[in-house]
Order: structure tokens, then sequence, then C-alpha cells
């Protein structure tokens, strides 16, 4: 006999474009990466037929008149029943596929079917293999590149320990962790008055900007200038980080900022300008996350529950990886800062300056009610990552 | 070898080869081929335009970066090529005539995949055309009755940006996961 339980069984995919077939030469391979190759149609066991590709009408009829016995699978977009085939309409599902596939085979093993193939052929099976299997073949060089040549591998560099952690100490503050006994202690909550500092006047000039529709100077007194131009959303900044940052910890008043409607259009303005413009909204989200340096502002309850509205664009603001996890957990269920901070075991200043940043650019929701939060994955156990697979591939992802 | 996969979509030129290649530590595969017996009276050359790309994150264990064919608006395999995915990257190029077509018409042929997993959405070419803009998108998905997604602007040949976006991605499945 020329097929036994233990070899794998040779299917020949018919009819499929050059896009399809490697993909489902890697479906089958990842879910019975022993029990079925991909072989030349008159090596095949099992055919499965695409009757919607070139000349698939020809081609079924070709099967049917030359491989009765073998059974055949015929993918459509149409609802169509065909004699001695199992047809499955298109879109496939996955499941109804595995199905259909484990159907045939187990006939097939239980019948026992012969197909008479001269024993020669069988040593053919092996040689034609490789070259049957495009996709399969270019990804196994690619790997053995990877293997053999060093000369593919991304070289990564990590990133500054020092610079990450400036950005952490003017964003977040100092380093405060907290063990569990400490997390729920109200009393050790840092606020600042976001009302008495640049961040508001930064603010109150942006709505006066939008409520006039016109471009609006904040102008130091050192002459340096912050222009808003409401209409691109957009900053025309000529501070430099360095100097702006110390300004967000001052108690300033309208003598020391002063706020001018310009009667510029904006363009005339860019085109005077030599800086580039900037999203308003990354400005006053850099602006609150120094005013915060891991502080509340003052009169926010940690106990509120709290969603997003929607995430911030992270990749266009100033952001550390915690943000992503905060972000994560805040658009998925309401919930309290302290529960944050308990939950996700992260120091106290990462939660409160990304809420300050949040609170700034107007995405907090404030909710009544507290939900435990779930994974979305909880609905399909089968595909559900596991958290050491997640954190490895994070950690990957985090050394770029 | 325990392997997994992550699978980038969106339309053509919208930088899913792009994205991989940043994210991958092999050269992505992305072939032209000989057309098959059936097809070569049509063209000499068929794409199998399926790009690929690998992770390498802990000893033997990789991650695949599978990026789906763009030219075509539908694929009867996508199901197939989805599964057993960690979750989906959408890209929607905002230079196009209407992303917001792009942005219905992926989330929709993934809809299953999707609530069986996560999807971070990357918007691509907003320095060629700012609008719509972010918060457009974010409306437009409320609109639909999707919760909150992470969806944000991104350079696809910026691997900054596109980590992030992936980690977005991750995240989401699980927020908890710690270092």
């Amino acid at each position: 006999m020329l097929f036994v339980n233990h070899e794998p069984m040779g299917i020949a995919l018919v009819g499929m474009s050059g896009k399809d077939q490697p993909m489902m030469e890697m479906f089958l391979k990842r879910q019975w990466s022993s029990q079925y190759v991909v072989v030349p149609d008159h090596l095949a066991k099992l055919c499965i037929l695409d009757l919607d590709g070139f000349e698939g009408k020809d081609l079924l009829q070709k099967q049917q008149s030359q491989y009765t016995d073998r059974p055949l699978i015929v993918l459509s977009v149409r609802n169509t029943s065909i004699d001695g085939a199992r047809v499955l309409r298109k879109p496939l599902k996955i499941e109804l596929l595995k199905q259909t596939i484990d159907i045939c085979r187990s006939e097939i093993l239980q019948n026992q079917i012969k197909i008479e193939t001269p024993k020669s052929e069988k040593e053919r099976i092996v040689r034609v293999l490789p070259r049957s299997r495009p996709v399969q073949q270019k990804t196994g060089n690619a790997e053995h590149n990877l293997i053999v040549s060093d000369k593919n591998i991304r070289r990564l560099s990590l990133p500054s320990a020092a610079s990450q952690a400036r950005i952490i100490q003017s964003t977040c503050g100092k380093s405060k962790h907290k063990d569990s006994n400490q997390l729920a202690t109200t009393d050790r909550v840092d606020y600042y008055n976001h009302e008495s500092n640049f961040q508001e006047i930064l603010k109150n000039a942006m709505e006066l900007s939008r409520s006039h529709k016109k471009p609006v100077h904040l102008v130091f007194q050192d002459n340096k200038s912050i222009t808003l131009l409401p209409k691109s959303n957009q900053c025309l900044n000529a501070i430099n980080d360095s100097k702006l940052k110390p300004r967000c910890l001052l108690k300033l008043n309208s003598d020391q900022v002063k706020i001018v409607i310009s009667d510029y259009s904006e363009s005339q303005l860019r085109m005077s300008c030599d800086t580039n413009p900037q999203p308003l909204d990354a400005l006053l989200w850099k602006v609150s996350l120094w005013s915060s340096r891991g502080r509340l502002p003052l009169g926010i309850s940690e106990e509120l529950n709290i969603g997003i509205r929607q995430w911030p664009n992270l990749t266009r603001m100033l952001a550390i990886p915690e943000f992503i996890r905060i972000a994560a957990l805040w658009s998925k269920n309401p919930i309290s800062l302290t529960k944050t901070i308990e939950l996700l075991r992260i120091e106290t200043g990462y939660v409160y300056a990304f809420f300050s940043a949040c609170h700034a650019v107007g995405l907090i929701q404030y909710h009544s009610s507290y939900q435990q939060p779930s994974k979305q994955t909880e609905s399909a156990p089968n595909e559900v990552a596991n958290t050491g697979l997640l954190r490895r591939i994070l950690r990957r992802l985090q050394s770029i | 070898m325990a392997e997994h996969k992550i699978i980038f979509t969106g339309p053509v030129g919208a930088g899913k080869t792009t994205a991989i290649s940043v994210l991958s530590d092999i050269a992505p595969i992305t072939t032209d081929e000989v057309a098959s017996d059936m097809t070569k009276n049509l063209k000499q050359q068929t794409t199998v335009a399926m790009d690929y790309g690998l992770m390498r994150i802990n000893g033997s264990e990789r991650v695949h970066l599978y990026g789906t064919p763009g030219q075509e608006r539908f694929n009867f395999m996508w199901d197939v090529l989805t599964q057993g995915g960690l979750g989906l990257v959408l890209l929607i190029d905002n230079s196009r005539k209407e992303p917001f077509q792009d942005l219905y018409f992926f989330l929709d042929a993934f809809k299953s995949f999707i609530h069986r997993t996560a999807i971070s959405i990357g918007i691509t070419r907003m320095d060629e055309k700012s609008q719509p803009q972010i918060d457009d998108y974010h409306r437009e998905i409320t609109s639909m009755g999707w919760p909150v997604l992470p969806i944000m602007e991104v350079d696809a040949r910026e691997k900054e940006d596109m980590s992030m976006l992936v980690q977005s991605l991750l995240y989401t499945i699980d927020p908890t996961v710690t270092e």
C-alpha cells in the first residue's frame, strides 16, 4: 500500500492563483505539519480545487473524469452542488475547511483507497516536494540566511537609559515606587495647581484662538513667542524644549506672558517663521506633562472612575512605554487611578502624569461605576496569547 | 519551535511592506513569481504578494509578520491567513481619495478576527495630506459601533512608530503584562 497512517498525505491544490496557493500551503503546514504535503496533481490522495480560478470548470471536468475515486473539495463563490465533491463556499471558514479535510482523510483511511501508482512514483514524491512549495522554500532560505549569515539581522540599538530617565523625571517626577500596602493611601497624593501656570495660559489662548478663528501669539518677556494656528490645529514654536520646560513649573501672570490676536493669516505666518509647525495638542500634552511631573491636577480624586474617549496620538506626542499600557487599560473599562496603579503595578507618577496630559487635551471621560477589567481575548481561549509570550514580544519591540 | 504571527493589512501603498521590513530581523520576502501554466497566457509574472518578515524574540521563538496582498479588495483566503494570528495591524493611507471607505472595508473584512484578537490602526502619509485628522478617524470608528481602538499617525519607515503601533496592539490584548 502506498499510503499508510503515519505518512503525510499528498494534497493537490488545483486552479489556485499564485497568491492563494502559498496561503493554503501555509495553512496546511500550520494546521497539520506532519500530516499533509502539497504534491503534484497526479500524486495526490485528495484534491482542493478553486472553481473560480482560471479555467476552473475545465479543471473540474478533468478531475471528475481522471480521478473518479479521489475525494475532491471544491471552493467556489457560488452556492452550488457538484456530484462527488464537497463544495465549500467562499469566503472560506477555517473550521469548515478543517472539518472537511479531516472527513476526507478519515474516508481515505477507512476505505483504504488505492490509487494505482507505480512504486517509483513514491520516490518522486520526495523529489518533487521542494519545487512544489514556493513560499515555504523562500521562507526556508531566509531562515537559512539568518542562521548562516547575520548580515541580514538588523542591528538594533538600545534606547539610551539616561535619556529615558530624563524624560521620565521631567514628565512623571522622581521615582516613587509604592508597595501594595501604600497604593490606596490618599494622603500621599501630590497635586499641582494647573490654573496658575503656563498650561492654563496656553489652554486659554487655544480657546481664544479657536473662538476668534484667528492665529494667536503667546509672547514671553524675552520676546520669544509661540503662535497658535487654529485652522490647521498647529503651532509655530520658537522656544526650544529646554527653555520651555522650566517655564511650565513657574507661576506666570498676564504680564509675563502676553496673549495677542494676530491680524496675519496662517499662511503668512508660516512663511515668515523658520520653525516647523507642530500639532497644537502635542504642545499642550507636553506642557501638561512638564507641569505635572507626576502630580495630579488640583481637585481630582484618585478614586474617580475614568476612561479615555479615544487613544492619544502617542507616536506624535511625548510618551514613555507605560503610557501605552495605561491607554490600553483606560480604553477598555472605567477604572480609578488607584486601581490602575494596583492592576498595572506601576509608579503613581506615570499614571498621574498620563492622566494630567489626557485631562488637558480633553480625552478623559468620567464614569459612575467600576468594571472589572477583562482581556479582549477571553471569549476565544484557543487564540489567547499567553502573558509570557506578549511580554517577550514587547521586550523585543521596546528594544527598537 | 514556537511560532506566532501578526497580520498587517491595508490598501495598496499604505506601507505594509515597509512596516514589515522595519520590524523584521530578516530581509522581507516580497516576490514576483513566474506565472504557472494556467496563468502564463495572461501574464509572464504574477505577484505572490504575501509580504513576509520575521522577528526573533527569544532563542528559537519567533514571530512571523505577514502582510496581506494589498492590491485585492477582497480575498477569500484572508480567514486562512489570519488563523492563529495574535492580532491585526491595519494601515490606512490618508492620501487616498476615500480613506474612510478603506477603513470600513478592512474593519468589516476582518471583523471576526478582530473580535477574537485585537487591532491597532496606523494612519500613514498624513504629511502628504493632513485631512482627515486622527480625531476624524476616532469619530468614524465610534459611529460604526466599535469600542475605543488605538489609532495613531505613523510613518511606516520609522521603526519607533511601528514599534509603538504593535505595542499598542499587544497591550490591548492584555494591558497588565509587565516586563
